[in-house]
């Protein structure tokens, strides 16, 4: 559902022929809200370069993704891996979380754990995950599994660089407020612009912060 | 018959009071009427109130479990687990767990993934709920589903991002109805109706099989609608879902009939209040209306005395009112001044105003009283007529005439304790009453009585003489009768004065002829208006001419009681009773009528007319005159007779008329001559044509030497002085055959005919012929 099978192969495929390699531009991706303001934790992957698959080639001790818990809240909210890449989640908090994913790409529960989990998770599987704390459920985390070779997430100033030795054609974008949150959406670039960085403007329904009794308790009408 | 006061007055408080307590029952009615609906309308506001508030907590009791069910980890971990299996199994679960009565999972779409029973939810319903649930992270309110009513939560199931949509609902059934009727005392109708109006109702009432009325009710106003069972229910409506899909409303009802029921006892006691009082009101005013009347009926029973004549009923003063005493004692004055009053109108009724005597009523009043008393007693009536009362009064002047009145009255008076009455009847008349005498005994009462009245009076300082007549009747002698002794005694006096005698005593047939004679008078008028009196003709006969030249006109009277009637008696009535000129016009006017008749059939025949005394006045010519010329006749036709006594009674203006009537051209002749007192030399005087002697003189005549010499110098003397001689009365040839021998011009007499009327006289007149006198 989230992820297309016969585009996985594709790439797939296409990976072991290409390689990475020679000459490359670094072409900037600019994303702006509704009002032209800067997104940040917009994720965007060039669709040529299927990602590799890493189990195997990814050793025992390489440096994992990391999202850490710092204030009750994850940190980085988003974060875009590579499928077969490994996250660890330490706990920078004094007290204890409980981290979850019911997501399809990736279910699993790190129990009630404080400073480090015992392993890094695995996430093999390209797609969204969701991440969220049983005992905290204001903590919303996002892992963006890649199954392309080429991505990024934009900074603070909705920027995203991806390196390439020829413009890409088509790319992937996906943010987590967007109207379509579970849904990655597919941009087709005609031409890639000369003079600054690829814009694309997100439709985003920032979430509700008010707690959910009081909004409805209001549906019941006269008193 | 109309009504008595006090029934009227009964009557009158009790239309009151009716009126007075239907408006008092009327408005305790209607403000209890008003006051049970303000009661019912604001219990039905405060009810729904309750019923807000319920609902509202019973919302807020789902929508916490559900709260914290959505939150549950397991849960979340059940329903992701993409099983369809686990997942239902989970719903019902927990279902259970927060004793729901539904529960669904929906994806972010709106479409169902699973339910804990088979429901057929419109997905375009889901879609909508999801829509406002969307915006505010969930949603509640009142559904249907299928056939049942539910009240929902719809929250998002979070993980930590909305993974889907959780609906849990508990259903509004009869329970619910019933504790929410519990709390409100208000009955509850719950009322569902989907887009194919498929009508679902929660009630507590039973037996509800009609619906319908609560279709007509308006949104939020409080509305009385009739149910089953003919209750009346007042009904606030509580709109509870108004979508596209379906309308849920509440109906709170409340039953009038139970409100009104808590006002029986408040209106029966009004009722018992208003009858009771209402009798005792009847009561009251049956017994003020009783001592209003009492007097009043009892006065009416002493009016109804007095109206007899009683006057000395004294009217008791009973105290009950001011009023009444006044009354009362108001009444008790008028009866008195009516007692007065009445006894002076009796005196003026019964007495003679000038002498104080009593009058006539009274005089036939207390005879009557002594005829009926004593029957035994012989009474003398007396009539006493002052004959020179008219002189005094004349002379002296009426006070004078008044004075003589009383001063003999007076006399009357103090005559005699015999005399059991006095009264004055007439201006100079009296009657006295004499006790214990009859005709035998009375002379010598009479002769004193009349000297002591004829003794000299004086009166104004005259000293005057009175003469009187008396007439006098007996009982019970010649009556029986009051007003027939009085009558008696009064023919009596006339009796006396007619014949100048001192006193007369009645005699027996003198009222019988009076009567007669009133009888006749009055019948006479009656007469001479409807021909009940004809004329008959005596033929007279010329001797000269030897032919009937003459008709002597007798009228004739028929009574259709007393029979033929001498023309002597009514004549005198009449010209005692001033009929005379009538009389005489009537029998003039037949007279020239026949003579007229008779000149157009060519009989030559005079007609003799009787002329009265009281004719000869002196506008008689004239009238005579112009009916001659209204008939066209010449005095020719017509000769007049006079009788000898008429001429003499007033000789000069007599002898004007008759030398006006001759004058005229009318031939004279006396009547009846040689019964008056006239001379041959006064006859001179008299411009007359003829001498008619007396039938007297003529009947016997063949037999009698006198009658024979006294007509046959009459006859002679006549000539003499040129005179033609009617002889009347004869009857026998030989009286005929000494007349016509002796010269008489004319023989008159039942020899020649009897008078008979018109039209036998022109059948005899054709066929008689003289007799021939033999020699």
């Amino acid at each position: 559902m989230f992820t297309r099978p016969y585009e996985t192969i594709l790439c797939l495929l296409l990976g072991i022929a290409i390689s990475p390699t020679g000459l490359t531009q670094a072409f900037q991706i600019q994303f702006v809200d509704n009002d032209n303001q800067p997104v940040q934790f917009a994720v965007v992957a060039d669709t040529r370069f299927p990602a590799v698959a890493t189990r195997s080639s990814a050793s025992e001790n390489q440096s994992s993704a990391v999202i850490d818990q710092i204030n009750m809240q994850f940190s980085p909210m988003v974060i875009a891996i590579n499928k077969g890449e490994k996250v660890s989640f330490p706990n920078s908090d004094n007290i204890r979380h409980h981290v979850y994913s019911f997501s399809k790409a990736k279910r699993f529960e790190t129990k009630l754990y404080a400073n480090k989990p015992e392993a890094p998770v695995l996430f093999d599987e390209p797609g969204i995950v969701v991440l969220g704390c049983n005992i905290h459920d204001s903590m919303i985390g996002y892992i963006f599994v890649s199954a392309w070779q080429s991505f990024g997430t934009s900074n603070d100033k909705g920027r995203v660089t991806l390196n390439s030795h020829k413009p890409p054609e088509t790319l992937e974008y996906w943010h987590p407020w967007s109207l379509t949150p579970n849904q990655v959406n597919r941009y087709d670039v005609k031409q890639w612009p000369t003079d600054g960085p690829l814009v694309i403007q997100l439709m985003l329904n920032r979430p509700e912060t008010e707690p959910v009794m009081k909004t409805f308790r209001r549906g019941f009408g006269s008193p | 018959m109309s009504m008595s006061l006090r029934n009227r007055i009964v009557l009158f408080f009790l239309s009151l009071l009716i009126v007075s307590t239907i408006a008092t029952i009327g408005s305790v009615l209607l403000a209890t009427n008003s006051s049970v609906k303000t009661q019912a309308q604001s219990k039905l506001v405060v009810g729904k109130n309750v019923f807000e508030q319920l609902l509202f907590e019973r919302g807020s009791q789902l929508l916490n479990a559900a709260t914290v069910l959505v939150a549950d980890f397991g849960f979340k971990d059940a329903i992701t687990s993409n099983d369809q299996a686990t997942i239902e199994s989970a719903l019902i679960n927990n279902q259970i767990r927060i004793n729901a009565d539904l529960m669904l999972l929906i994806t972010l779409t709106g479409e169902l993934i699973s339910s804990d029973k088979q429901t057929t939810l419109d997905t375009a319903l889901l879609k909508e709920l999801l829509i406002v649930a969307q915006s505010q992270n969930g949603t509640s309110g009142i559904i249907l589903v299928d056939q049942d009513i539910y009240q929902f939560v719809m929250l998002p199931v979070k993980a930590p991002v909305t993974l889907a949509w959780t609906m849990i609902a508990t259903r509004i059934d009869e329970e619910f109805a019933q504790q929410l009727k519990a709390l409100t005392n208000l009955d509850v109708v719950f009322k569902a109706q989907n887009i194919q109006n498929h009508s679902v109702i929660v009630s507590t009432i039973q037996n509800l099989s009609s619906n319908k009325n609560y279709d007509d009710i308006g949104n939020q106003s409080i509305n009385k609608i009739l149910n089953d069972h003919n209750e009346d229910y007042l009904t606030l409506p509580v709109k509870l879902a108004d979508s596209e899909f379906f309308q849920i409303n509440a109906y709170l009802n409340t039953s009038l009939a139970k409100s009104y029921s808590l006002f029986y006892p408040l209106k029966i006691q009004i009722i018992a209040i208003a009858s009771i009082t209402l009798i005792l009101s009847i009561i009251s005013a049956f017994f003020i209306a009783r001592k209003i009347t009492k007097p009043i009926i009892k006065l009416a029973n002493i009016t109804k005395k007095i109206s007899s004549g009683e006057y000395d009923e004294k009217i008791e003063d009973d105290h009950s009112s001011y009023e009444t005493s006044k009354l009362s004692e108001h009444f008790n004055i008028m009866q008195k001044e009516i007692a007065l009053r009445e006894e002076r109108l009796t005196f003026l009724a019964y007495n003679d105003s000038l002498t104080g005597v009593a009058n006539r009523s009274f005089l036939i009043k207390q005879l009557t009283d002594a005829i009926n008393l004593k029957s035994n007693n012989e009474l003398a009536i007396i009539r006493i007529y002052i004959d020179n009362f008219k002189e005094t009064n004349d002379t002296f002047g009426y006070d004078i005439g008044d004075e003589l009145l009383i001063a003999f009255a007076k006399v009357l008076i103090s005559y005699t304790d015999d005399i059991k009455q006095v009264a004055r009847i007439n201006s100079a008349e009296f009657a006295v009453v004499f006790n214990g005498i009859n005709e035998n005994t009375s002379i010598e009462k009479i002769i004193h009585l009349q000297a002591i009245l004829q003794h000299p009076l004086i009166v104004g300082g005259l000293k005057l003489k009175n003469h009187i007549t008396m007439g006098l009747s007996f009982y019970p002698q010649q009556g029986n009768e009051a007003e027939q002794l009085l009558r008696r005694s009064e023919i009596a006096l006339n009796h006396a004065k007619d014949l100048k005698l001192e006193y007369a005593i009645y005699e027996d047939g003198q009222d019988e002829r009076h009567l007669r004679q009133i009888d006749l008078i009055n019948d006479l008028k009656i007469a001479l208006e409807t021909n009940q009196l004809n004329l008959h003709y005596q033929a007279k006969v010329d001797l000269e001419q030897n032919r009937v030249t003459q008709v002597e006109a007798l009228l004739r009277w028929t009574h259709e009681k007393y029979g033929f009637i001498s023309p002597e008696e009514f004549i005198q009535l009449a010209e005692r009773t001033g009929l005379m000129p009538k009389l005489t016009h009537w029998v003039l006017d037949q007279v020239f009528r026949q003579a007229n008749d008779w000149k157009h059939k060519g009989l030559d025949i005079t007609i003799a007319v009787n002329l009265s005394a009281y004719d000869l006045v002196s506008d008689f010519p004239d009238k005579i005159e112009s009916l001659l010329n209204q008939q066209q006749l010449s005095p020719n036709d017509i000769m007049l007779e006079i009788t000898e006594s008429a001429v003499m009674n007033n000789p000069d203006m007599a002898i004007q008329v008759l030398y006006k009537l001759k004058k005229i051209g009318f031939a004279l002749s006396i009547d009846d001559y040689g019964t008056g007192y006239s001379s041959l030399s006064q006859l001179k005087n008299m411009p007359i044509d003829e001498l008619k002697i007396d039938k007297s003189f003529i009947l016997n005549l063949e037999n009698d030497k006198n009658d024979l010499a006294i007509v046959k110098s009459t006859i002679e003397l006549a000539h003499n002085i040129g005179l033609n001689v009617v002889a009347e009365g004869v009857e026998t040839h030989e009286s005929f055959s000494i007349l016509k021998r002796w010269g008489c011009n004319k023989i008159q007499g039942y020899y020649i005919s009897r008078p008979i009327d018109a039209l036998k006289f022109e059948s005899w007149l054709a066929t008689y012929t003289i007799p021939q006198v033999t020699s």
